[in-house]
């Protein structure tokens, strides 16, 4: 159930940002669900369910964009073991723990995309501006990312409830 | 933590990092339709997006016509009523000759090529912001195949990268991966116009020699053997002549409206690109 609510809510969250988000928002500014979720699922579900997560909207939002297929893949594993490694020195339970946390990893992020889009010949003009959206969008991802964590937190206590209440 | 279990979390992590990289290296330069297992979940997603789309629009309409109606409070109910409703029909009859426009414009442009095509709408546009791509919702079904071209009233959108039963991706000419072999129209010389990270292009290989001012209208070639020659590309809006490089660095602005796409037209012609063998399946 959990998971089905993760992966739901991260499609539609993706096909809002190729519909509407990207359309109204400034270029570069990405509040970065995928990420938020990750971190979500990395805490309250374990590692391998987090990766294939991770893994799995990084394929669809490849299979969605015009980029290299495996990029975005690459990219939220790398998030992902980011994740894992930061949960060592931030607790993922404490509200300021996830703001820093997934705040860094989405800087962390955006700074690897950068690269690996140099790497492949992209074009990208590094400028004050790309580096305080990139500084705005992990701010926002951030904030956001108590208030996700919160959300489904709740899911799978009911869910949990709901299991025991059957058994 | 139990060393098994993070043992296991690397060991997944090893497994997809080592999966994307082998995606990535099979893929990078390449471009490829969407395999099989990929059009499901194309096919899935897509009507989705169709459908967040739609709602998005309704909503925006929505909020638009609140904003229009602020003003109006004071106003009697009766007089706000007709007001309202005159207001509703005048919107409805300027969404639709907006869209008539729009549609006589398409079909104009489409009279004036030859080429069997088929318009399709666009249901979405690339998530990540960093690439230039839109979705659309007319695929294989509908006699679309891989690399045919696609155009608006304006000119040169783009040419479809991937295809499934009901739905493609265009990739937009905007697009730093895209190329089309272009002509300056009126000295013919020529260049390949390549996306930039703005909405901007530029025309690469423009020998110093060359005859370019700003202004002068860009089109098709038709030597890449994918877009038609003479189809309207843009317009160059700057020339940087500095001594020590081999060509100009000429940018242009495309013809066509990438912010506000939401009919294009595809044309059905045969991917020059595919293998004889491909062709014949």
């Amino acid at each position: 159930m959990l998971h089905g609510v993760a992966w739901f809510l991260s499609l539609i969250y993706i096909l809002l940002k190729g519909s509407v988000v990207n359309e109204v928002a400034p270029l570069f500014f990405d509040i970065d669900l995928v990420i938020v979720i990750t971190a979500s699922l990395l805490m309250s579900s374990g590692s391998a369910g987090a990766a294939v997560f991770a893994f799995g909207q990084g394929m669809l939002i490849d299979l969605l964009s015009a980029g290299f297929l495996g990029l975005f893949a690459l990219l939220y594993v790398i998030s992902f073991l980011c994740l894992e490694l930061g949960a060592r020195f931030f607790d993922l339970r404490s509200v300021q723990g996830q703001f820093i946390l997934v705040g860094l990893v989405v800087l962390f992020k955006e700074v690897i995309l950068v690269g690996l889009l140099d790497a492949f010949a992209f074009e990208v003009v590094l400028s004050a501006a790309l580096f305080f959206w990139f500084g705005a969008s992990a701010f926002f991802t951030g904030l956001i990312a108590p208030l996700i964590f919160s959300i489904l937190s709740h899911v799978q206590t009911r869910t949990a409830g709901e299991t025991k209440e059957a058994a | 933590m139990h060393p098994l279990r993070r043992i296991r979390a690397y060991w997944v992590w090893v497994i997809f990092v080592f999966v994307a990289l082998v995606l990535i290296s099979f893929n990078v330069g390449k471009r490829r339709s969407w395999t099989p297992v990929e059009q499901v979940v194309i096919e899935i997603t897509a009507p989705l997006q169709k459908f967040i789309r739609k709602s998005a629009q309704t909503v925006e309409r929505a909020w638009l016509k609140y904003f229009s109606f602020v003003d109006l409070r004071e106003e009697n109910s009766r007089l706000k009523e007709e007001k309202d409703d005159l207001r509703m029909q005048n919107d409805l009859y300027r969404e639709l000759v907006s869209t008539h426009a729009r549609l006589r414009e398409l079909l104009q442009f489409k009279e004036s090529i030859r080429s069997p095509m088929v318009a399709a709408q666009v249901i979405g546009r690339d998530p990540t912001g960093w690439f230039e791509s839109i979705l659309i919702d007319k695929g294989a079904q509908a006699g679309l195949r891989l690399n045919m071209p696609v155009v608006d009233a304006r000119g040169v959108i783009g040419r479809l990268v991937a295809v499934s039963p009901n739905y493609s991706k265009v990739l937009l000419i905007i697009d730093q991966n895209s190329a089309v072999d272009c002509l300056v129209q009126r000295s013919r010389e020529k260049g390949i116009l390549k996306g930039l990270p703005s909405q901007f292009c530029r025309l690469h290989y423009v020998s110093r020699a060359a005859d370019v001012a700003v202004g002068d209208k860009i089109v098709t070639s038709g030597m890449d053997r994918i877009f038609p020659k003479g189809l309207p590309v843009g317009e160059v809006l700057e020339i940087a002549d500095t001594p020590w490089e081999f060509f100009k660095d000429v940018r242009v602005k495309p013809s066509a409206d990438f912010s506000k796409l939401e009919e294009v037209l595809v044309l059905l012609k045969e991917d020059p690109l595919s293998s004889p063998s491909q062709k014949t399946k």
